[in-house]
């Protein structure tokens, strides 16, 4: 569990270190492109994807499960219209240290969810989702969305906002019915 | 020859307007009468009350609506993923899943609370005005 918070917390940081006014920031740190931008963006639903996948196939919970069915089936919406729009767009999505950064905690995620069974799992699932939500508006608020040229991609990023804090709602009921 | 072939002409054209006369009624009838029926669907569907409830951002917009008695309410889906409206809390009737750009209609007989069972918070209400 704690193994789950710091990943989340490590995320947040990342969220809060990108949205520093550039003069703040290291070098490390310097304005994402559109491309790093859909990159970031489609990878962050697919990790969501692939939480609900490892949670169709080990909850118990039916809210659990009915809650993973809807996590994939509306991140992989949301990844579809990312990459109709790339493809649109001639974007190629490009890899930075923001998608390593999630993929990197994902990894760690995955391992810990992987180890639990039963009623721990579903606790463990929900708990992340909570987290990880919170993180991923907290980054597409205030680091993707101000960074973004394009204003197509700006508006996806944009109508994705309260599809992520309905599903952090929908999260926080689960947590509190488990 | 020549005025043998001006009568053949009017003869034949004489049995033609009495054939077309006598026809013209059972012709009005078979042919007329399926574009008729569809007249009459159409006067009818013109003259209800179509109201509209767009899904858009995760909600329902109008969140109420207040509608007639038999007016037709149609749902759509403007979102960036599926939803659905579902009697609430019954669940005693459903749109079914709502793709993104598709509709779906009701014929509204009184009033009622709905959701999207997708995602639950997602509520709205059809009033039938007296």
């Amino acid at each position: 569990m704690k193994a789950l918070k710091n990943t989340s917390m490590a995320l947040l940081f990342v969220a809060v270190l990108w949205a520093m006014p550039a003069t703040a920031q290291s070098s490390s740190t310097s304005q994402l492109t559109d491309p790093e931008i859909a990159s970031v963006a489609v990878t962050a639903n697919q990790i969501d994807v692939d939480y609900g996948k490892i949670a169709l196939k080990k909850a118990k919970n039916a809210e659990a499960r009915k809650f993973a069915q809807t996590m994939i089936d509306d991140h992989t919406s949301i990844i579809d219209q990312a990459v109709a729009l790339a493809t649109k767009l001639g974007v190629t999505p490009k890899d930075n240290v923001v998608t390593q950064s999630l993929l990197d905690g994902a990894k760690k995620i995955k391992r810990t969810l992987n180890r639990k069974k039963g009623k721990a799992f579903d606790k463990a699932y929900i708990d992340n989702e909570v987290d990880y939500h919170e993180a991923v508006i907290s980054t597409i608020k205030n680091v993707l969305i101000p960074q973004t040229q394009n204003a197509e991609l700006k508006d996806l990023l944009k109508s994705a906002m309260p599809l992520l804090e309905h599903h952090l709602e929908m999260a926080k009921t689960a947590q509190a019915d488990l | 020859m020549k005025t043998r072939g001006i009568w053949k002409i009017l003869l034949l054209g004489t049995v033609g307007l009495l054939f077309l006369s006598n026809s013209s009624p059972l012709g009005s009838e078979t042919t007329v009468l399926p574009p008729l029926d569809t007249v009459v669907a159409d006067e009818t569907i013109a003259s209800q009350t179509v109201d509209t409830v767009v899904i858009k951002g995760m909600v329902f917009n109008p969140q109420e609506l207040h509608v007639h008695k038999g007016d037709t309410v149609v749902w759509i889906n403007e979102d960036i993923v599926a939803h659905n409206a579902t009697d609430f809390p019954g669940n005693k009737w459903t749109s079914g899943t709502l793709a993104r750009g598709s509709s779906w209609k009701k014929k509204i007989d009184e009033t009622f609370d709905y959701y999207c069972s997708i995602h639950p918070t997602m509520k709205g209400k059809i009033i039938v005005d007296p």
